[in-house]
């Protein structure tokens, strides 16, 4: 009976209950929209990362770390074969790293220059995958000297395809070298300041300049079979055993903190965004909710006079939001997950609203996405929260002296 | 005449109002028996629904004793007192005697649903009460299909629901016309014959007070 009448009361102010039912759908939408879209967003970035600027795991030398001298190196040729006796490991890319001055017609400036072997390096990260046909290739021409810049590099220095450039450094003996270079390719990853301090070279070119001794790398890029965590860790305690005391190996949130944040403190961040959106839709319960009680406030009294106890009058108003709060919280998850598959299906352009994004190395492409849990935890709080918000009008409906409501 | 119902001993209510105190009831002392049909009568502001409410249990003396049925309602908790109006009070309002979203059969067999019986058995009283006050073909009506009359005999059927031990109506007729004014208590009066019922009603109408067999009059919260 105590059902029934809820439901019936419920249907007295349909504007009412379709406002309540309405902010659960909205507050549920929202918030599954604004999780799944920060999830798509950081997954993205991540994932571009990983797959173009920083190896899903890296190994140096200690001292390179701190200082990235020529020759702070370390030897290759035994710990590529055992490293890559991983199930767990894709690919590996040995990189010999120096600090050159590069001088094109119109500028001079300070780049790091990679010394890859291009056959390993495309497997490891897809900046070959970035240069359009217009600005040339990865080493496809078998050249020697030839160089590989980022297309901010070419626009400050104003530098085209296949223009001469020079690189001096000094080599592993002390002595200052130089020597020219023409651009085969132009990658353009969005990602500027990336783009102006990386140029890619053949790594028995570098060795030839620079004297360093064959096997000799300052750094070991591998790419891992995927991009999750727990494949991370498997890999990383398989290569620290492999390593001496001078190694280091570094996982891409350690080499990248920024990025280790986005993916550690996420959860966190969408839960303050989650707990903002269940505020403004428990005080908007709270207030339709003793909005109702109040304008019942005459046929409240009487059923506490005839003898209605309290506990059944808060039963019936907890109810009569229950109702409401379930229905809305089911046709919003049905309605948040429809969005966010075809979301994710269909991946969002956010260029156009967020045009700077694209400057500081964000993808402008994100598809949506969220884990269950954090789809039921959504759902869990939404509902709780419309139930919870009933609690403060049914706590002030008990406190109506049924002889004075009576009496009016 | 049979035992009695409710016993008032030295009754007195004082209302604050800031510094002001209101004696809306002084020293009452009244025995109800059972079966009585009795009006309480007076001018507005003598005390009635004071009176008629101390009864019901649903404000409390500020000295004084009432005792129904060997309990004395001083001696009851918020809750007890709630349980206790469930149990052994049937309520005649003036006005919002129904809840408006249920039907006439809904609203009877709804007191009978808080004191937890079965609905089968709640359904059939509840119809059967609905045809003694002249309903029975209106049962599945929601209150706003029914004239003021009917609404309060809906009430009167509600109030029996329970088997209370008396029946208080404050002031049952006041909304309504001379001819549903009498219908009403034509109804009321037939169930106190037949059934033994007890009533105490309250009223200003000198035809309403004409049908009582027994009148208690109040003037300034004393009995004169
Ligand atoms: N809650 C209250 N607070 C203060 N004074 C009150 C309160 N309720 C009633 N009174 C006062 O108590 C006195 C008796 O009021 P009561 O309502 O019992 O009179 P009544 O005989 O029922 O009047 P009426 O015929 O107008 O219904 C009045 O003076 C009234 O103003
Ligand atoms: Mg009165």
């Amino acid at each position: 009976m105590i059902l029934l009448l809820s439901w019936k009361n419920i249907w007295r102010n349909k504007l009412r209950s379709i406002i309540i039912i309405t902010s659960v759908i909205l507050g549920l939408v929202a918030g599954i929209f604004v999780v799944g879209f920060m999830n798509g967003w950081v997954k993205q970035k991540i994932d571009s990362v990983i797959e173009i600027e920083i190896p899903h795991l890296q190994i140096n030398s200690k001292t390179f770390i701190y200082q990235n001298d020529i020759e702070n190196n370390f030897d290759i040729s035994i710990l590529e074969k055992k490293i890559l006796q991983s199930k767990r490991v894709k690919a590996l890319s040995p990189r010999i790293i120096i600090n050159t001055m590069i001088s094109s017609a119109h500028k001079v400036g300070g780049v790091q220059v990679y010394g890859i072997d291009p056959v390993k390096e495309k497997m490891v990260s897809d900046i070959y995958k970035n240069i359009t046909k217009e600005n040339g290739n990865y080493f496809n021409d078998n050249k020697p000297y030839s160089i590989v810049i980022g297309a901010k590099l070419a626009k400050k220095y104003q530098i085209k395809l296949r223009s001469k450039i020079v690189l001096s450094m000094v080599s592993i003996d002390g002595i200052q070298v130089s020597s020219a270079f023409r651009v085969c390719g132009i990658y353009d990853i969005g990602n500027p300041p990336f783009e102006e301090s990386r140029v890619f070279v053949r790594d028995k070119d570098l060795r030839e300049i620079s004297s360093l001794p064959i096997n000799r790398v300052h750094e070991t890029g591998i790419r891992l079979i995927d991009n999750e965590i727990s494949t991370l860790e498997e890999a990383k305690g398989f290569i620290i055993p492999l390593l001496n005391k001078d190694n280091k190996i570094r996982t891409w949130k350690e080499v990248n903190a920024m990025m280790g944040i986005y993916s550690d403190y996420m959860n966190i961040e969408l839960m303050v965004i989650v707990s903002i959106i269940l505020l403004g839709l428990g005080f908007g319960i709270v207030n339709t909710v003793l909005m109702s009680v109040m304008e019942r406030k005459s046929e409240l009294s009487m059923l506490m006079a005839i003898g209605m106890s309290k506990k059944k009058v808060l039963q019936m108003i907890i109810l009569e939001s229950t109702i409401l709060t379930s229905f809305g919280g089911f046709i919003g998850m049905l309605l948040g997950l429809i969005i966010i598959s075809t979301l994710h299906n269909t991946g969002m352009d956010i260029s156009k609203s967020m045009s700077s994004v694209g400057e500081f190395g964000f993808s402008t492409m994100v598809y949506p996405a969220i884990t269950v849990i954090q789809f039921s935890f959504i759902a869990f709080m939404v509902i709780l929260t419309g139930i919870l918000s009933a609690i403060y009008p049914s706590k002030a409906a008990m406190s109506i002296n049924p002889a004075e409501g009576i009496r009016q | 005449m049979g035992n009695s119902v409710i016993k008032i001993n030295n009754l007195s209510k004082i209302y604050k109002e800031g510094v002001n105190e209101v004696h809306a009831l002084e020293n009452i002392d009244l025995t109800i028996n059972q079966g009585e049909f009795t009006a309480i009568v007076g001018p507005s502001g003598s005390g009635k629904t004071t009176l008629l409410n101390m009864i019901g249990g649903l404000d409390t003396p500020s000295s004084g004793n009432i005792i129904v049925n060997q309990t004395n309602l001083s001696s009851l908790s918020y809750n007890e007192l709630i349980n206790f109006r469930r149990d052994n009070v049937g309520f005649v309002f003036q006005a919002y005697n129904l809840i408006p979203v249920l039907t006439a059969l809904e609203n009877v067999s709804f007191i009978m649903d808080l004191q937890n019986i079965p609905s089968k058995i709640s359904r059939k009283r509840a119809i059967e009460l609905l045809e003694s006050v002249g309903l029975g073909d209106r049962i599945n009506s929601r209150p706003s299909k029914l004239s003021g009359g009917q609404q309060q005999r809906v009430a009167v059927a509600r109030a029996l629901a329970s088997k209370p031990k008396f029946i208080l109506a404050d002031e049952p007729t006041a909304n309504l016309d001379s001819k549903s004014a009498e219908n009403l208590l034509d109804i009321m009066e037939q169930l106190n014959r037949k059934e033994n019922i007890t009533f105490i009603f309250s009223t200003h109408d000198q035809r309403v007070m004409n049908k009582a067999r027994r009148i208690i009059k109040l003037e300034d919260g004393r009995v004169v």
